[in-house]
């Protein structure tokens, strides 16, 4: 009976170093203007010719839904907007989606694996400490300026 | 009481059954390759008496490639980068992943000590991901402002573990958040 309690103070003690941080929020605005809001960006480091991506999180506050429908950067002259996604069999995919609707009130998270804006063949290499720049074209919102860093994963939360 | 009893033979036999099953034997088979630095690998002969952890990408892949890259170098630093374990990011696209660009490759991400990217000829790389089960298929093409089209792959998921004897051990989904834990204790376990 000993060693039941003991296994069972063991399993106890594994599930309590398992507890996560609460996640805090972040409350660094990249940009604030109107009532679209851009969040926790940042760009993956690539080299010059290669590809590589950009993640933020799209919040809409305002009454209506809202859409990107376009993406530019001084870094590249081609930028697309992607999704990628499983298909059967493990085999995983990558799409043009071309645009993002937000609803009101709601947002959208562009995140590894998931959607992401295509920096495709930047004129420089995109290294880890530099600042991209972007503008977000949104139908309601217009135009919106965004700078992002570039480092290796996603700011801590 | 009773499961206090069985328990140590159920530990054993699972243990037991870990040696014995692997997913493929890659004893007999020999495939020529390069690294980014131009150097000729025969796989996998020239990795036995190690185990190699590897993962399968294109360089043109920015967001799910990176995510086995990622992997595998998580792992490797978990593992604090030992000499008995070899890790490979295997390029099944050879026409674009020439040497120089793995190594561009490499500097990004800032690996190099027992990491090694491969490619080669195209008949080769495709025979060895055939070995390996690992699908690839142009998924769409673009063209850019300056009139060049790119391709992109749909790919196969995968990061493998083979032992020192060239048996394929372990397979999970290459860019799962949960791998590099998974392989570090299968590592720690069998090792
Ligand atoms: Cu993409």
């Amino acid at each position: 009976m000993k060693k039941t309690i003991l296994l069972l103070l063991i399993t106890a003690s594994f599930v309590s170093c398992e507890q996560k941080k609460e996640n805090e929020p972040s409350n660094e605005a990249q940009i604030t203007s109107g009532n679209i809001d851009i969040i926790d960006g940042w760009v993956r480091p690539g080299s010059a010719g290669m590809m590589t991506a950009a993640y933020f999180t799209i919040r809409n506050g305002t009454a209506s839904t809202d859409t990107l429908i376009n993406v530019t950067s001084n870094v590249t002259d081609d930028t697309q907007i992607h999704e990628s996604f499983e298909q059967e069999g493990g085999m995983m995919g990558m799409r043009e989606i071309g645009m993002i609707p937000i609803e009101s009130n709601s947002s959208a998270e562009l995140k590894p694996g998931g959607m992401h804006i295509m920096i495709i063949r930047p004129f420089q290499d995109v290294a880890e400490g530099d600042i991209v720049t972007f503008f977000l074209n949104f139908s309601n919102a217009g135009e919106k300026e965004l700078t992002l860093p570039v480092q290796q994963a996603a700011p801590a939360q | 009481m009773r499961f206090i009893t069985y328990f140590p033979l159920l530990f054993f036999l699972l243990i037991a059954c870990q040696r014995t099953t692997y997913i493929d034997d890659l004893g007999d088979k020999s495939f020529v390759l390069i690294n980014q630095d131009s150097v000729k690998v025969t796989f996998p002969d020239d990795y036995e008496g190690k185990y190699v952890v590897m993962g399968f990408i294109y360089t043109n892949c920015p967001d799910i490639c990176p995510l086995v890259t990622k992997n595998l170098k998580e792992i490797q630093e978990q593992l604090n980068t030992p000499d008995d374990v070899h890790f490979l990011g295997v390029s099944f696209d050879p026409k674009r992943d020439t040497p120089s660009v793995l190594k561009k490759y490499q500097e990004v991400w800032g690996v190099d000590k027992n990491f090694d990217f491969i490619t080669g000829d195209s008949i080769i790389v495709a025979e060895m991901m055939d070995s390996m089960r690992v699908r690839t298929q142009v998924s769409f093409t673009t063209t850019t402002e300056a009139g060049d089209e790119i391709y992109f792959l749909n790919h196969s998921d995968k990061m493998m573990v083979m032992d020192p004897q060239a048996k394929l051990i372990i397979e999970y989904g290459g860019s799962q958040p949960s791998v590099p834990r998974l392989i570090v204790e299968d590592l720690q376990a069998i090792r």
